[in-house]
């Protein structure tokens, strides 16, 4: 039979964790809640940018195209890794990095070099024991901190362009977790140079001010900043959607541990009384005979 | 025609207009019903924006943006101060 102090000690440890994950649950389904708005809020915006860039696309056919149509030779792919900074969040950092691994695996096949730029230091060291020396592998940060995030997605996509059009990469993706439920969640790889547009049907003579090559210049790193800043708040929806489901899980089996703990008590404790009532009586039976 | 204004993360304006005076790069502009395709960046200064029947316009102080206007439809997405 087990100790009464020690399954006290064991119930106490168990409901202060359970109190814990319960509490990092509540916080991420706030947090939950806060990105799914910011990701709505921002679709439309992305949506009507992508339109005009669509606009700007038909009309322009020279060299810059390569940012619309992309390179026959891609030899440097650059790949912008989106995992968390903090654990406790499931498989959320493992199936980021496992999809990275098979993504550099089939580049290295092909003779090709990734420059891969981490966002969350998980996949970041995770990465790092994988890739060659052919390889760059580079940590940002800013993307935890709210009022940061819109400043740091711009920042990597104006050095994106500019290492894009200085030849240093031929094409940009990036690698994230799109959270289609709150159960269901997908790696996926995201294409994010070349520029996907869609196609419009306005053929309409359209005016360019002040001309077509400074819109391109200052519209393409905008629209990839807003795309790296849309993957960034897609990947903290579906982290804290999976920090989420963890500690429910967390909580539950908390639950059954608890129950099981409080039964093996009470068993033990009524167990330790009828022995105690038993001795009582026996010696009680003993004196009477004597 | 009808009138659409974005920031990142909120819709500022969104329905018809008889008129809108844009702060275009190149000099303010004003788009009115039938004007050309155009796409412009915007620079610092008022965007107004005058409805139906309304005298007074309904403005925002942007800091850049650019705007699209083709079919009757004018888009802008813009940065405003914060």
């Amino acid at each position: 039979m087990a100790n009464l102090k020690e399954l006290k000690n064991k119930i106490n440890v168990i409901n202060s964790t359970r109190k814990v994950t319960s509490a990092m649950k509540l916080v991420a389904g706030v947090k939950l809640r806060k990105a799914e708005q910011q990701t709505n809020a921002s679709r439309d915006y992305a949506t009507e940018l992508n339109r005009i860039l669509a606009r700007l696309n038909q009309k322009f056919i020279d060299i810059k195209s390569e940012l619309f149509h992309g390179r026959k030779n891609v030899q440097t792919e650059m790949l912008i890794v989106f995992s968390s900074d903090r654990g406790l969040c499931g498989n959320y950092n493992y199936l980021i990095t496992d999809e990275v691994s098979q993504v550099i695996d089939d580049f290295h096949k092909d003779g090709k070099n990734v420059y891969i730029v981490c966002v969350g230091n998980k996949a970041f060291f995770q990465i790092k024991k994988i890739i060659e020396k052919t390889d760059h592998i580079e940590l940002v940060d800013g993307f935890y901190n709210e009022k940061n995030i819109v400043e740091a997605s711009m920042l990597l996509a104006r050095k994106g362009v500019e290492y894009f059009q200085s030849n240093v990469i031929d094409k940009i993706s990036a690698v994230y977790t799109k959270s289609y439920s709150a159960i269901k969640r997908e790696v996926e790889l995201k294409k994010l140079i070349p520029i996907k547009c869609e196609p419009t049907n306005d053929k309409s003579e359209t005016i360019f001010e002040p001309n077509v090559d400074e819109i391109i210049d200052e519209l393409v790193p905008y629209n990839l900043g807003i795309q790296i800043y849309q993957t960034a708040l897609e990947s903290m929806t579906s982290e804290q959607s999976s920090r989420m489901t963890s500690m429910d899980n967390a909580t539950r089996n908390a639950d059954s541990i608890l129950s099981e703990l409080r039964i093996t008590y009470n068993r033990t404790r009524q167990y330790r009384i009828t022995q105690e009532l038993t001795e009582v009586i026996s010696g009680a039976d003993a004196i009477a005979e004597g | 025609m009808n009138a659409k204004i974005l920031k990142l993360g909120k819709e500022l304006f969104n329905g018809e207009a008889v008129r809108i005076v844009v702060p275009a790069i190149e000099g303010e502009m004003c788009l009115l019903q039938n004007h050309i395709s155009i796409v412009t960046a915007l620079k610092k200064g008022y965007l107004k924006v005058y409805r139906p029947m309304v005298e007074r316009p309904v403005s925002f102080a942007i800091e850049r943006g650019v705007c699209s206007f083709s079919d009757n439809s004018a888009i802008f997405i813009v940065e405003t101060a914060a």
